[in-house]
């Protein structure tokens, strides 16, 4: 039997399905995770491209746990919304690219971590003494680190292009006898 | 005006008229309020977490340099938003998620304003980590709850239709 059928054919898959708020419920849940993965990398993404300096990149750092708890809430309800739709979402293309933006919005935020990896809002080890506000906001912000930031920027919202353009090329294959 | 005449208003506007014309601006609007959410509420987050005292390196006054991500954010969806309802009035105007969602919005909007007048002042010169006072902590509490609420109660919109 065909896994996707399978999986679009379980019981949970089916209460998803069929019952009034569980679709909703769900893309409910998933733009919650939205704001908090989106909505912190993006905050990120700006402070390191320059914008809002009094921010110390650390402490964004300890903010990442927000952004993985959104993330978390878009894995688990996104595996149950694609488990209701199993069987057409593997040949739907915006599904595919969202799933690809998604993996490489991953990437991207590893890479700009790495990048980043020295604390920008302490002393500078070298030099010592309490660093101007200008040498806090620049440190440990390379042109690599700018670089990911924008890109890491594009990806996510690609994500959020590709995920909205799910339900359509789904509506319109229904209405044209495919999927 | 009463409602059904306002309805009627915002269904032959010019923006009711495009909207419904090509299918590609709904969609394209779709897109635009998501991307708008994700401004909006990665900036809230990051404001009202540090008003809570949860980012304690973090001074007040540099989070609320995030305002105007948050503003423009709020501008898109106010724009998209209005476009959809001109889409179709009475669809969204009688669904109670809708009316729901809107006075949510109106909440927030008004706790946004009371902090922005009584509060942003003093909070924008407290140092990181500084105890702030129990009404800006409820003041940002009652944002997060309000605007995630706006969230959900926009989702619920295609389940009382």
């Amino acid at each position: 039997m065909d896994l996707f059928a399978w999986l679009q054919n379980l019981p949970l898959s089916e209460w998803v399905q069929t019952s009034d708020y569980g679709f909703p419920l769900l893309l409910a849940a998933h733009s919650i995770g939205l704001a908090g993965v989106v909505g912190v990398l993006i905050i990120l993404n700006l402070r390191v491209l320059g914008y809002a300096e009094g921010i110390p990149i650390a402490a964004l750092r300890r903010l990442m746990p927000v952004a993985w708890l959104g993330f978390i809430v878009n894995a688990l309800s996104g595996v149950l919304l694609f488990m209701a739709n199993a069987s057409r979402l593997v040949t739907n293309w915006a599904f595919l690219l969202k799933m690809s933006a998604v993996l490489a919005g991953g990437i991207v935020t590893w890479v700009l971590w790495r990048a980043l990896n020295e604390p920008s809002d302490f002393t500078h080890p070298k030099r010592g003494g309490a660093p101007t506000s200008a040498a806090l906001a620049a440190y440990g912000v390379t042109r690599a680190a700018r670089i990911t930031a924008g890109i890491s920027m594009a990806v996510w919202f690609a994500a959020i292009l590709f995920g909205r353009v799910i339900a359509y090329v789904m509506d319109h294959a229904i209405l044209h006898g495919g999927g | 005006m009463d409602v059904a005449h306002f309805f009627a208003f915002a269904h032959d506007t010019w923006l009711g008229q495009i909207a419904r014309d090509s299918s590609y601006v709904y969609t394209i609007g779709l897109v635009v309020h998501f991307t708008g959410l994700a401004l909006l509420m990665g900036a809230m987050l990051v404001i009202d977490l540090t008003l809570l005292g949860l980012a304690p390196t973090i001074p007040p006054g540099a989070a609320l340099k995030l305002l105007p991500v948050a503003i423009i954010g709020f501008v898109l969806n106010l724009l998209t938003g209005i476009t959809f309802f001109c889409f179709d009035p009475e669809r969204f105007g009688l669904n109670p998620a809708f009316q729901v969602k809107m006075l949510l919005v109106l909440a927030a909007g008004l706790n946004a304003l009371w902090f922005t007048f009584a509060e942003h002042r003093e909070v924008a010169r407290s140092a990181a980590g500084a105890p702030l006072p129990l009404k800006v902590k409820i003041s940002a509490s009652l944002s997060l709850l309000l605007w995630f609420g706006v969230i959900v109660a926009g989702r619920m919109i295609v389940a009382f239709q």
